[in-house]
């Protein structure tokens, strides 16, 4: 049995301790998945609340999960855009223009450091993403990034130093050709 | 946590403040989702069943007044709480503001017997929750963190509360009495990030003291006899 079934099975038990190992493991994922969904513009405080939001309905709907058609993680994952797009509609619908600016709302492609580094980072693919997140944004080691992701040691360190090559490539040329 | 900084790893000038996935607080995360989590009643029973059989998993960050509110009813079932500061402040409210914040006099430790100072604070502003998540009221409170060179730092947090109110920030089993002033101690066990305990052990203290609840906390590294000695300073 692997880890994920392992962790909803102790879920389905009413383990809250498998509740917090589950936010400690998918949290910064989910982070990206926020952050890819709500264009950047979302608070961290919102962000969190969402989570928040996200964690409850897996531990209210653990027992009906099956790992057999989808995964923990696609199910998170899920259940954090579908959030994300109900907040953003009703902020739409509830905000002036100017609250909306105020709350990130204004069109991404109106703030220069949007097409930056973290925007070259997600153009990596979405594992090299929760890999530079994990790393870079949460300060996680090696080793816990490789037992979170399911990967090789050897794989994390040579996906990152692949990833850092690729960045400082195509970084290099965006900004010398400004 | 360690800090790195892609950007200058890569070599390239500094741009100032990028959009990038935000570095979310897993502990306040953990505090709002295990607030709404369980229903008050069952939460109190596991809250105490932990402390003797520890199986509760400590998260690192110590801004978060409490892991977990407890009700005695079922009209509020959790509290959000948020930073209202986006830097917190390093020289101690005086008097005058924390009445002005809190509403009653706080207590302003600015050093303990044990060589902790005081380094920095927060105000927390505690949403207490409804039923269907709804914000019945908001309650101020202060955190502060207590520093030792080459120790853990120790937080220190109070709010204003009536004793007797549906929602108690108290909660673990009753450690000492001092003056009438009963202190709660919880033990928390830290695992690893699939929930298997490490040995690292944390301790809690919480009590009601006149208007206020208290909470005392150290993530890992000090003996709960030493937290309770910073207690006795703050009640006596």
């Amino acid at each position: 049995m692997d880890e994920e079934a392992k962790l909803l099975r102790r879920l389905k038990n009413g383990d809250g301790a498998a509740l917090e190992a589950a936010i400690r493991l998918y949290t910064p994922y989910l982070s990206t998945v926020l952050w890819r969904a709500g264009g950047g513009g979302l608070a961290p405080e919102d962000q969190e609340e969402l989570l928040s939001d996200v964690f409850l309905a897996l531990w209210q709907n653990a027992a009906r999960l099956d790992p057999d058609r989808g995964s923990v993680r696609a199910y998170l994952a899920a259940t954090a855009r579908h959030g994300v797009s109900r907040l953003l509609r009703t902020r739409r619908a509830t905000l002036s223009l100017e609250e909306q600016a105020e709350h990130g709302l204004e069109p991404a492609a109106e703030d220069p450091d949007r097409l930056g580094l973290w925007d070259a980072v997600a153009a990596l693919g979405e594992e090299n993403l929760e890999l530079f997140v994990r790393y870079y944004r949460y300060g996680q080691s090696l080793r816990e990034i490789a037992g979170a992701m399911g990967m090789k040691l050897s794989t994390v360190k040579t996906r990152l130093f692949r990833g850092k090559q690729k960045l400082k490539q195509s970084l290099t040329e965006a900004e010398g050709s400004i | 946590m360690k800090r790195r900084d892609l950007r200058s790893e890569l070599g390239l000038p500094s741009r100032g403040a990028q959009a990038a996935p935000a570095r979310l607080d897993l502990a306040r995360i953990a505090a709002r989702t295990c607030a709404l989590a369980a229903p008050a009643r069952t939460e109190r029973k596991r809250i105490t069943m932990k402390t003797k059989r520890t199986i509760f998993i400590a998260v690192a960050a110590v801004l978060v007044l409490s892991l977990t509110a407890l009700a005695s009813s079922g009209a509020i079932l959790g509290i959000s709480s948020r930073s209202l500061e986006e830097e917190p402040f390093t020289t101690l409210p005086t008097e005058a503001e924390a009445l002005a914040v809190l509403g009653c006099d706080a207590l302003l430790p600015e050093r303990f017997a044990n060589g902790y100072a005081f380094a920095r604070g927060y105000t927390m502003t505690n949403r207490m929750l409804g039923e269907n998540r709804s914000v019945e009221a908001t309650v101020p409170s202060y955190t502060f963190t207590y520093t030792l060179p080459g120790k853990q730092d120790v937080s220190f947090s109070q709010i204003p509360w009536q004793e007797g109110e549906t929602v108690s920030f108290v909660y673990g089993d009753p450690e000492m009495e001092i003056d009438g002033v009963t202190v709660y101690a919880a033990r928390s066990v830290w695992c690893d990030q699939w929930g298997k305990e490490t040995g690292a052990v944390s301790w809690t203290l919480t009590w009601q003291q006149g208007p206020l609840q208290c909470r005392l906390h150290c993530d890992r590294g000090m003996e709960k006899e030493e937290l309770l000695s910073m207690a006795r300073e703050l009640i006596a």
